[in-house]
C-alpha cells in the first residue's frame, strides 16, 4: 500500500515537473543549437524504448514471445492501413489474445 | 456570456478527445483490474498523474512494487516530450487563471487543441480551463467505466492477454512516429530500439530502465553531434 502510493506520488511529481519546468525557467524556454536538435530526436528514441519496455515481459516463454511479436507486427500493419489509434490497439490486443489461445491453449 | 460561449466551444472541440479518452481510459481501467491491482490505484493515477502512456507503464511498477527511482526514471522518460510542449505553451498560458492546473493538465491532446488557438466567440482564459478540465474529466470517467466493466463483466478482465493493450498502444505510437517522420527521426527510432534491446541483453531486473536510457541518451548525443558536423 505504502509502496504503491509512493510510486503514484513520484509519477505525479515527475509528470508535473516535466510539464512545468519551462514555465519557471526562462532560459530553458529558448533552447538552441545542440540541445534543440537533440531534444527534437529524443521523443522518437523514447517511444521506441517504451515499445521494447512494454514487450520485454512477454519473452518469459516462447508462446507469449511469438504471440507478442506477431501482434506487434499486426498492430503496425493496422496503423499503416487504418491510421486509427483505437482500431490499432483493439487489433493488436485481440490478435494477441487469439494467438495466445492458439499457441498456449 | 463569454463564459457560456467558451464552454460551448470547449465542448465542441473536445468531442473527438472525449471519444478517445473514454475508450482508452476504459481500456486502462480494465487493464488495472486484469493485473489484479486495487482499482483505487487506477483512479488515483487518473486523477493525480493524468498521463496515459505513463499510467499504463506504471501499472507494472505497481504490480512488481518497483523502486521509486525506477518510477521516477520511467516517468521522466515517458513524459520528457512534455517539456517541449510547455516551452511552446508558456506564452499562451501567461497571465491565465488556474495556471498551475493548466500546466498539470497539459496532455498531448490538450496541447494539440490549445496550441491551435482560441476559436471564435470564446475567450482564452475560459476556453483553456474548460478544455483542460473537460479532457481530465473524460479520462477519469473512462477509467471508472473500465473498472466498472471489469467488475460487472468478469470475463472482460479475465480474458487472457487483455494486458497487451499497453504494448499495442506503444507499438501504435511508434508506427505513427515512423510513418510521419524524416530520415533523421527514423534513425532516432532505430537508436531507441537497438539501445533498449542491448540493455535487455546486458543487464537484468531493476537496472533495465536506467541502462537503456543511458545507452539511448549517449548514442543519440553522438548521432546529433555527427549530424551537426555533416551539416556544416
Amino acid at each position: 500500500m505504502k509502496e504503491s502510493l509512493g510510486i503514484i506520488a513520484v509519477c505525479a511529481a515527475v509528470t508535473f515537473l516535466t510539464r512545468s519546468l519551462p514555465f519557471f525557467f526562462e532560459s530553458v524556454s529558448q533552447p538552441s543549437g545542440f540541445l534543440k536538435r537533440y531534444s527534437a530526436k529524443l521523443p522518437y528514441a523514447l517511444i521506441a524504448f517504451l515499445a521494447v519496455f512494454s514487450l520485454k515481459g512477454y519473452f518469459s516463454s516462447w508462446a507469449t514471445a511469438v504471440a507478442a511479436c506477431l501482434s506487434a507486427v499486426l498492430t503496425a500493419l493496422a496503423y499503416k492501413y487504418s491510421k486509427s489509434f483505437l482500431a490499432c490497439i483493439i487489433c493488436g490486443t485481440f490478435s494477441y489474445i487469439i494467438a495466445l489461445a492458439v499457441l498456449a491453449p | 456570456m463569454q463564459l457560456k460561449r467558451s464552454l460551448a466551444q470547449a465542448l465542441k472541440y473536445t468531442a473527438p478527445v472525449a471519444a478517445g479518452y473514454l475508450s482508452l481510459g476504459a481500456a486502462y481501467g480494465i487493464f488495472i483490474a486484469s493485473l489484479g491491482l486495487d482499482p483505487i490505484y487506477g483512479v488515483l493515477m487518473s486523477v493525480f498523474v493524468y498521463a496515459g502512456s505513463l499510467q499504463f507503464a506504471a501499472a507494472y511498477l505497481l504490480k512488481e512494487a518497483a523502486s521509486l527511482l525506477e518510477a521516477a526514471l520511467l516517468a521522466l522518460a515517458i513524459n520528457f516530450r512534455h517539456i517541449f510542449y510547455a516551452i511552446s505553451m508558456a506564452p499562451i498560458y501567461k497571465g491565465l487563471p488556474f495556471r498551475l492546473y493548466l500546466i498539470f493538465g497539459l496532455t498531448d491532446e490538450t496541447y494539440a487543441l490549445l496550441s491551435s488557438g482560441c476559436p471564435e466567440g470564446a475567450e482564452m482564459r475560459y476556453y483553456a480551463i474548460f478544455v483542460t478540465l473537460l479532457n481530465h474529466i473524460y479520462w477519469i470517467v473512462g477509467t471508472l467505466i473500465g473498472i466498472w466493466l471489469a467488475f460487472a463483466l468478469p470475463f472482460v478482465k479475465s480474458a487472457s492477454g487483455i494486458e497487451y493493450a499497453m504494448s499495442a498502444l506503444f507499438v501504435t505510437l511508434l508506427s505513427s512516429q515512423w510513418a510521419g517522420s524524416s530520415k533523421s527521426s527514423r534513425i532516432s527510432c532505430i537508436i531507441g530500439l537497438i539501445g533498449s534491446i542491448a540493455a535487455t541483453v546486458l543487464v537484468s531486473g531493476n537496472m533495465f530502465v536506467p541502462a537503456a536510457l543511458a545507452i539511448i541518451a549517449a548514442s543519440l548525443a553522438v548521432f546529433t553531434l555527427k549530424e551537426g558536423e555533416e551539416a556544416q
